[in-house]
């Protein structure tokens, strides 16, 4: 640590006519941190942005300053002085309310080709919230698979597949801590409850070297730090859910909190149904429920040094319960219990040290722990008394699978000079893995009494990575970020390592247009064992093996991009990724039935990707929205899958549209629409039958046998997905706060878009493909509430 | 107010649980040449030829025998096989021998493009060492006169194996019993009654069809096999000879092996990725094999 105090301040000797200005950006309502929010000094020209944790630190010639600070959605402060000192200055912004399109440049325009970086979205959480939604209930991720470059699953699904990538290949952070399971009820809704979230910012390629350890993406969402000024809170009731969020100070501008909770109620509406509809006398109580719960601390020690502790936790849980009941037969007197569920969920918690050692150096220290289970159970018992005695009959199975992470990440900001903005640190995660065990218990008084557990034992992994990163202005027009990560994994007897370099450049060309291109090597320790893409929380997290290798990817990707009238980000990439070591169930493996362990269920394979994606976003204003287009291809190559042939990717799409508008119409109504379409999922099916070699069954008998032939794998395509969503909100300001009605359709034209594909048979009793779609025209209505 | 609160509420949910089923334009693809050959140096060359039909066709699979069936050894025409009736059942003289290379070709079918294929038979295998073990076992006759009992039984072989190819296997074990034809006849049928088989070691087991246990050579290499077979039925009678066998198979032959049993296995299974049948005829389906079957007969 001495040595970086030492360094910081030899550069400052070294820029003796320069001096730094640092300090904290924030919202003047909440105290809230402002990130990525820009800094600028008109005289020179030169400039920052603040990170994650709302620092920023900017070091400019001694002399006259016209200091511009400007954030989206924030009305622009400047600051005119003379730099004649290291300055330290926190600013609070004041969000810049109801201003009207030709007001637009008071605020702050995000200018996409400033940036080192390309393949980046920040996506304001307010303008996700403005947006339609299934049963009213706004998801983070719905909107982020809107995106060009990222596809959705099946109908309704919350998985992202990014640029040709699978589930497992996004690192999705929340608050620093990955989380694994982002499903609730089987992927309708992501786990992340948006009134919570302050910010989210998606990376499909060209990763900067701080992240690591997924091929695919960096989804990173920061919790909101909560209310430093007074007691806020909001709140909704819905169709299915409702919500809360209480924000505040515990002291006044040093300490505050958020809790946030949300939970469905469809199995409390349901359960007098479902009461009524039990026969028997059984008292069955059965009924889903997904809840979550986000909290967060902070307390502001000093200007220097602050602390955070938040945590996330959520569960999603089918269940059937028939409370004991009893009967007499035969003078025996019959006591029978009977419970199952099917239940899944995460935990996330992270501490959090932001300690700024000077005005160029920023630290922060991270210690988070993640864990996702998922379990299925069924028991069984029956209680016989008679005279003779107490027979006591137990049937129970239980299968369990999971993941754990304790991990530590120290990082650093270093700001020598405002050519360059240095990132390093260092991570490491202990990892548990348990990947599928199945418990059964059976006993029968005085007969038998088994209980056991089989199936792949828990494996315990270290993984640890290196990294520094440079953004490097070299002159007014040329601009890179440079970077090497170095990444290690260690499980059972296998050590794995591997430098990962990525780099990005950005070019200045005639009016302002950037040219960028990346490329980034990325390697990953972990795999999904997933059966399909209906977010099955049945999916399977694994460690590397000896003998199931790293996946790995090589992307390179070029594009242009600028801000088109002071309004709109404009950008056009294309993008080439080539991946490694990609896993897949093997034919006819499935995750149950069976005692085969899992790395015998798999083949290892490889993929690529490649495709253009259009953007056109629009973030300020009474209008905002976007336009994404995708055209993009991708396949896999298994030597034992497909007889050794290439296939599509499941989610191969060849074309992917969305168009995403939001209006303000007056002070009380809002209009929001989406649309989107989407080539259809590839699907593997039976397209002919016919005889095979006939089989003798073991008895002496022979028989013909029939077989369905499938094609090429993944050879059908799903009919294509297109969808229109349209809401209204009207939001009414109240004595004590602020109330507001949102009315929304989903499926608003009644597309009745694919689901699953199967074969039955028609009103004539012929065999027919037929196709399921789960949700037609939807309407929602909720009331949601703020003071 | 409640009650229009309730009927809103229910025809909400209502809606949102819909689940619209409708029916798909699915492609009805024209048939094929369907062939299944199974060579096998003791018996002579007999093909089964039928059509193949749409997925979403009713009807029966139908046999053809109007089809020109010609065998070619190492590229000369040994031999048309001739239709005997209305099963597609197609028979020659010959029997197929080691080292040669054969082609199968069908053609002559209105509608149908020609189909073939070639394939080789695989060299027997050579066991040594076969023994058998009675673990444990079990025989009484109830009070109705009807024996039963169940037999545990562990062979122990070696499969001397030839390192410079691939070879592919396939053990089973059978005893023979007899039935009668139909409820009215005296007259008893023999037929094999094949036992259930399990690899003592589970690192040899690739797959495992109709009783037959399916591996490859790359595993076990000149080394000892162990098989453990268990067996229950009814009638069992102690002193009876058990059949083993084991069938090298020629690639194409283990190749649809595994492929079918794995189909089978998961046809009914919504989390189990799909699985294609191998198939060998250019132009159509089935499949052209071989096997040499080598038995040693084990008296218990």
């Amino acid at each position: 640590m001495r040595i970086l105090v030492i360094l910081s301040f030899l550069a400052s000797i070294l820029n003796a006519q320069q001096f730094t200005i640092s300090g904290y950006l924030s919202s003047k309502e909440s105290g809230e941190k402002l990130i990525g929010a820009s800094v600028f000094d008109e005289q020179s020209k030169l400039g920052t942005v603040s990170n994650t944790y709302g620092f920023f630190s900017l070091t400019i010639p001694k002399g006259r300053v016209n200091l511009r600070f400007s954030y989206v959605g924030y009305e622009s402060k400047l600051f005119v002085f003379e730099n004649a000192k290291d300055t330290a200055i926190n600013i609070e912004m004041e969000e810049a309310l109801n201003l009207k399109e030709v007001e637009v440049s008071a605020e702050r325009i995000e200018r996409i080709e400033q940036e080192s970086q390309m393949s980046i979205v920040n996506m304001p959480v307010e303008q996700i919230k403005a947006l339609p939604a299934l049963l009213g209930e706004v998801d983070v991720l719905k909107a982020v698979q809107m995106l060009p470059g990222v596809q959705s699953g099946t109908e309704g699904g919350s998985g992202i597949y990014v640029r040709g990538g699978g589930p497992d290949q996004n690192l999705i952070l929340l608050d620093g801590t990955p989380v694994y399971n982002v499903s609730h009820l089987f992927g309708f809704f992501s786990v992340f409850n948006a009134d919570a979230i302050n910010n989210i910012k998606l990376i499909k390629g060209g990763f900067p070297a701080r992240y690591g350890g997924r091929l695919s993406s960096v989804m990173e969402i920061n919790m909101k730090e909560g209310n430093m000024k007074k007691i806020r809170g909001e709140g909704s009731i819905g169709a299915i859910a409702s919500k809360l969020t209480l924000e505040g100070p515990i002291i006044k501008d040093k300490s505050s909190f958020i809790v946030s909770a949300r939970r469905t109620y469809i199995d409390i509406l349901a359960q007098p149904l479902i009461r009524a509809a039990s026969s028997g006398g059984e008292d069955v109580s059965t009924g889903y429920y997904f809840y979550d719960l986000n909290a967060k601390l902070n307390y502001k020690f000093s200007d220097r040094d602050r602390i955070y502790l938040s945590a996330y936790m959520g569960d999603d849980k089918f269940y059937y319960k028939m409370r004991p009941y009893s009967y007499l037969y035969d003078g025996v007197l019959y006591e029978e219990k009977n419970d199952a569920h099917l239940a899944w969920g995460n935990i996330t918690s992270a501490f959090r040290w932001n300690h700024q050692f000077s005005n160029k150096l920023f630290s922060n220290l991270t210690a988070t722990y993640s864990h996702y289970d998922f379990n299925v159970r069924n028991y069984q018992e029956t209680i016989q008394t008679s005279d003779t005695g107490v027979l006591r009959n137990i049937m129970g199975v239980e299968y369990l699978s999971g993941i754990d992470d304790w991990a530590v990440k120290l990082d650093f900001d270093y700001l020598p000079s405002p050519n360059h903005y240095v990132k390093f640190g260092a991570h490491y995660t202990y990892h548990t893995f348990k990947p599928g065990a199945t418990s059964y218990q059976l006993e029968v008084t005085g007969v038998t009494n088994i209980d056991s557990t089989s199936g792949a034992d828990n494996v315990h992994a270290h993984e640890m990575a290196l990294y520094v990163e440079d953004d490097w202005k070299l002159s007014d027009r040329f601009k890179a970020n440079i970077g090497l990560h170095l990444s290690g994994f260690q499980v059972e007897n296998t050590f794995y390592a591997m430098p990962q370099p990525r780099i990005s450049l950005r070019y200045l060309m005639w009016g302002d247009w950037a040219l960028k291109g990346s490329y980034a090597n990325m390697q990953q320790y972990i795999h999904l064992l997933t059966n399909g893409g209906v977010g099955l929380p049945t999916d399977l997290w694994v460690p590397v093996t000896q003998n199931i290798k790293p996946q790995k990817s090589d992307q390179i990707a070029l594009g242009i991009a600028k801000t088109l009238n002071n309004r709109y980000l404009f950008s056009i990439e294309g993008y080439y990724k080539w991946m490694d070591g990609l896993i897949e169930y093997k034919d006819g493996a499935s995750f149950l039935g069976s005692e085969t362990k899992w790395y015998d269920k798999v083949e290892s394979g490889k993929g690529t990707s490649y495709g253009v994606e259009i953007f056109v976003h629009k973030k300020t204003g009474r209008t905002q929205g976007w336009v994404g287009y995708t055209l993009s291809f991708t396949d896999r190559h298994f030597d034992n899958l497909n007889f050794g042939k290439s296939f599509p990717y499941k989610y191969d799409r060849r074309h992917d549209l969305s168009f995403v508008f939001t209006q303000k119409i007056d002070s009380l109504w809002d209009f929001s629409m989406t649309w989107v379409y989407g080539t259809g999922n590839a699907l593997t099916l039976p397209i002919e039958r016919y005889l095979g070699l006939p089989n003798n069954d073991g008895y002496g008998y022979i028989y013909p046998t029939e077989i369905e032939h499938y094609d090429e794998k993944n050879s059908f395509r799903m009919a294509s997905y297109h969808r229109l969503d349209v809401g209204f909100k009207n939001a009414k300001k109240t004595k004590w706060g602020e109330r507001t009605w949102s009315f929304g359709v989903y499926n608003a034209y009644n597309r009745q878009n694919p689901f699953y594909y199967y074969f039955g048979y028609d009103r004539n009793n012929n065999r027919a493909l037929k196709r399921v779609s789960l949700f037609p025209f939807l309407p929602s209505v909720s009331w949601g509430f703020k003071f | 107010m409640k009650k229009y609160i309730a009927l809103i509420l229910s025809m909400y949910l209502f809606l949102a649980c819909e689940k619209v089923e409708s029916i798909v334009d699915f492609p009805m693809v024209p048939s094929k040449l369907v062939a299944n050959c199974e060579m096998n140096e003791d018996s002579v060359w007999m093909l089964q030829l039928s059509k193949s039909l749409s997925v979403l066709d009713n009807a029966e699979i139908k046999k053809i025998d109007t089809a020109k069936v010609k065998v070619y050894e190492d590229g000369q025409l040994l031999e048309v096989l001739q239709s005997a009736g209305s099963e597609g059942l197609y028979f020659g003289q010959s029997k197929p021998k080691s080292d040669k290379l054969y082609r199968i070709s069908v053609d002559g079918v209105t509608g149908f493009d020609s189909i073939y294929a070639e394939g080789r038979l695989p060299e027997k295998a050579y066991l040594k060492d076969v023994e058998s073990t009675v673990i444990d076992s079990f025989y009484q006759t109830d009070d109705w006169g009807y024996s039963y009992g169940y037999m545990d039984v562990e062979f122990t072989f070696t499969i001397e194996d030839n390192p410079n190819i691939e070879n592919f296997y396939g053990i089973r074990a059978y005893r023979l019993d007899t039935f009668y034809l139909d409820i009215d006849s005296t007259q008893l049928e023999v037929y094999k009654q094949y036992l259930s088989l399990e690899f003592d070691d589970p690192i040899f087991e690739e797959s495992s069809s109709w009783n037959l246990l399916l591996l490859k050579d790359a595993i076990f290499n000149g080394q000892t096999v162990k098989v453990k077979a268990n067996t229950y039925y009814y009638d069992y009678r102690p002193g009876v000879n058990i059949y083993f066998e084991c069938i090298s198979f020629n690639e194409a032959a283990y190749l649809y092996k595994v492929s079918y049993a794995t189909h089978l296995n998961v046809a009914n299974n919504p989390f189990a990725e799909p699985v294609q049948v191998y198939s060998n005829f250019e132009n159509g389906y089935g499949i052209l094999s071989g096997m040499a079957i080598t038995e040693k007969v084990m008296p218990l």
